[in-house]
């Protein structure tokens, strides 16, 4: 079920109403319910792996308070973990780690060839195994109270708007909603209802306008040349912005209806002034993340220089794998890690002239790897566009509308995205005193998707990882 | 505050309404303004055109069959009636839309190989017609799955809605009127020779002999069409058009079983896809799938000859 279609419209309409006419104490289960139908709409039996990850995370959770030693705690944590991450490994790198051994065996001249197994990556698997193990790290931590009740437990793995996609929740933040009397609040709906229509912008005019273009060059690379791959990276950043992002906004809305706050996941990325700060703002949820779970217990940037940089490496080069199973991604993750680097050690307090564009430009490299469908197709581009500029690719016989469809889209979301800074510039107000002039905007915005949207139920892009 | 809230709700509700009202009649207003470019032809298809022999398919069809030489040469008002992207439901909705007003002596149906895979994709391709849905609903549906087609059907209470993603084109248009000829649209350059070395290489490079898996739907779908065309005693060619690099394996695989089912029909086939007047020649190509106007002329002459020689031995 897609944020996307019609089916989720109609589930979201049903779980909120029922949400609100149900007692607190039976509202649990109905989102429980609600979670375990969600996920089940995609591959049902699935949902026995999610069990499993919650059936360990939940004992170790209780195991790791009650016991007294450290050392018991500890083994217990590495037991979890391992356990919870054997899931993962399984489903999601098992066939990357097969192929390269295969491949390497076929170098070496080895006879023994592994074969590899024919499954389908169960949706949201690295987003909930994640939010899973923050939970017992938490629990182990001292930071979180082990959760008795098994029903909460299962929902805040299961939750349904943040499933299959996130923001990848921690422990103390939404745990304790659950138990909270939500009551019945216009307002709280209104401002879940206009989170999720800014979201539905951004993935129904933008980033499906935007994938066409991309799709259609990324898909077949050896047909195009340097310039067209730069529009359609240049399209590419937009579109995982807004595919991801808009998601995002769906998922934070459609919960903040039932009074449940998640937390922000981008904070305008592309006006960042240095990658640090971009991964400030981008995926907010998993660069926390790893921060707190990988980067610092590596020691941070406590230490030398040389560690520091060891450690940013490290937790830039796991990040890429935790995107796919594909060289391309940690080709990526290192990417950004090596920039960072650089960053850290050459230019930090130095100016630099136009420095969001600087930093787009240095994303948009990066994403090359990112979307790529090999590393050879991406080496392949990087080499066009130092060498080969070539005619620009206008697709569907030279037809400019779809180009101009998503750059229309881009440019109405710069403008939402910069609304209040537009306003302090012109001497407006930046949120209208009239009220319904609010609603007026919402209004033009919901027609804006309808007129301008794609609604052919195109796929989230992070629903894979 | 609740009835404060309810309140802001019922505003809310009828303020969209009146407004989806009116940026609906706005929107169908510049779409009907329209004199030239893809939705001025498609409307003269599926109001006004009468011509006997017509054209159907994708891109490719816009790109490779020239009207004016048809009606030339066979005699008879001729018309393309190809469109970017579409495949079978949109040739056979387009077919039936026409039959409403006259049946055509001939058609000429270009099939290309990836006409039966994704029926969703296929089913969204149709919003093309959507701007016809209060005349022409019924038709644009039919073939849709049950479910897509009664969620296809809600989205229509937006007044705005069927004339999503048409203000680029219509803009466009005002500003650069297109010459149309009778659908033809032809397509100038030729493919760069590094590019298409790249390509053939590519090409030898894949190793895939996997069978394709056709939606056996869309295939019986085919069956049907064609049936129903013969059935009209209309005059049916079907024809796979040339391409630069040869049709590989998947293709040919596929060319073959939909010559089965035109074989098993009594339908003629042109088959232009592995032929060595367009193979590897590309300066008759815009693109790696669609001919240059050059290559079309030539193309639309063999089709005659071919027509021609099919008529005669008949």
């Amino acid at each position: 079920m897609l944020f996307n279609s019609f089916d989720f419209v109609f589930f979201f309409l049903i779980v909120t109403t029922l949400y609100y006419l149900l007692p607190f104490k039976f509202r649990w289960a109905l989102l429980l319910l609600a979670s375990c139908l969600f996920y089940m709409a995609f591959i049902p039996i699935y949902i026995f792996i999610l069990i499993i990850t919650i059936l360990i995370d939940y004992f170790a959770g209780i195991y790791i308070e009650k016991s007294q030693t450290r050392l018991r705690r500890r083994a217990l944590l590495t037991v979890s973990i391992l356990s919870t991450c054997l899931v993962l490994c399984i489903f999601k790198y098992y066939n990357f780690i097969v192929v390269n051994y295969n491949e390497i065996a076929k170098f070496l001249h080895w006879n023994y060839r592994i074969g590899i197994l024919k499954i389908i990556l169960p949706i949201g698997l690295s987003f909930h195994t994640f939010q899973s193990l923050s939970y017992v790290i938490e629990v182990y931590r001292g930071h979180q109270k082990a959760e008795k009740d098994f029903g909460i437990y299962c929902l805040y793995v299961m939750y349904y708007p943040q499933l299959v996609a996130g923001p990848i929740e921690r422990p103390q933040n939404l745990l304790h909603q659950f138990r909270r009397d939500v009551r019945f609040d216009w307002n709280v709906i209104g401002k879940g209802l206009r989170l999720m229509c800014m979201g539905y912008f951004m993935k129904l005019v933008v980033a499906d306008r935007c994938s066409l273009y991309v799709n259609a060059v990324y898909n077949h690379v050896h047909s195009h040349s340097g310039i067209t791959f730069i529009v359609a990276t240049f399209f590419f950043a937009f579109q995982i912005y807004s595919d991801f992002a808009g998601y995002s906004l769906i998922a934070i809305g459609a919960s903040q209806a039932m009074g449940i706050q998640l937390m922000t996941n981008f904070r305008t990325p592309y006006a960042s002034r240095s990658l640090s700060e971009f991964w400030r703002r981008w995926h907010i949820s998993l660069s926390t993340w790893f921060r707190d779970y990988l980067y610092v217990p590596l020691g941070g940037s406590h230490g030398s220089k040389l560690r520091t940089y060891r450690n940013l490496m490290i937790t830039f080069l796991v990040s890429g794998l935790w995107h796919g199973a594909n060289w391309t991604y940690v080709i990526w993750g290192g990417f950004h890690g090596l920039y960072l680097i650089v960053e850290n050690a050459f230019t930090k307090g130095k100016k630099i002239k136009f420095p969001q564009v600087w930093i787009f430009a240095v994303v948009c490299f990066g994403w090359i790897f990112f979307r790529a469908n090999t590393v050879q197709d991406s080496f392949f581009i990087v080499k066009s566009i130092f060498t080969h500029p070539g005619k620009l690719f206008i697709p569907g016989n030279q037809d400019v509308t779809a180009p101009i469809y998503a750059l229309i889209g881009i440019a109405i979301l710069l403008l939402l995205e910069n609304r209040s800074r537009i306003a302090t510039r012109l001497a407006l107000p930046g949120r209208p005193a009239f009220p319904y002039l609010n609603m007026l905007f919402y209004i033009s915005l919901a027609l804006t998707i309808i007129y301008l949207g794609v609604f052919d139920g195109g796929q989230f892009i992070y629903f894979q990882f | 505050m609740r009835k404060k809230g309810m309140y802001r709700v019922f505003v809310f509700l009828i303020a969209f309404v009146v407004c989806d009202a009116v940026a609906g009649a706005v929107a169908k207003a510049l779409f009907y303004s329209q004199k030239s470019g893809k939705y001025a032809r498609l409307t003269t298809i599926v109001k006004t055109d009468t011509a006997e022999i017509i054209v159907l398919g994708s891109s490719h069809v816009m790109a490779h069959f020239i009207p004016a030489v048809i009606r030339d040469s066979l005699h008879e008002s001729a018309y393309n009636y190809g469109a970017n992207g579409q495949k079978l439901l949109f040739a056979r909705a387009i077919y039936e839309i026409r039959k409403k007003r006259s049946t055509p002596k001939m058609i000429i149906l270009n099939v290309d190989a990836d006409w039966f895979f994704d029926r969703h994709n296929q089913q969204d391709r149709m919003s093309d017609l959507y701007p016809y849905y209060g005349s022409d609903g019924d038709i644009i549906f039919r073939d849709f799955d049950r479910k897509d087609r009664l969620i296809g059907r809600l989205k229509f209470l937006s007044r705005t809605f069927p004339y999503n993603s048409t203000i680029v084109h219509v803009i466009k248009y005002k500003l650069k009127p297109q010459v149309d000829f009778d659908g033809y649209e032809p397509l100038y350059g030729a493919v760069d020779s590094l590019q298409l070395a790249q390509a053939l290489g590519a090409e030898e490079a894949k190793t895939d002999r996997t069978p394709p898996r056709p939606d056996t739907g869309l295939l019986e779908l085919f069956s049907r069409f064609i049936g129903e065309i013969q059935r009209d005693r209309v005059k049916l060619y079907v024809v796979f058009s040339p391409e630069l690099v040869k049709p590989d394996f998947f293709e040919a695989s596929m060319i073959r079983k939909i010559k089965t089912i035109c074989d098993s029909g009594g339908v003629s086939v042109v088959d232009f896809s592995g032929s060595d007047m367009f193979n590897n020649h590309r300066l008759l190509f815009h693109d790696f799938g669609h001919l240059n106007d050059s290559g079309a002329h030539l193309l639309t002459g063999m089709l005659i000859d071919s027509v021609r020689l099919r008529t005669n031995t008949r």
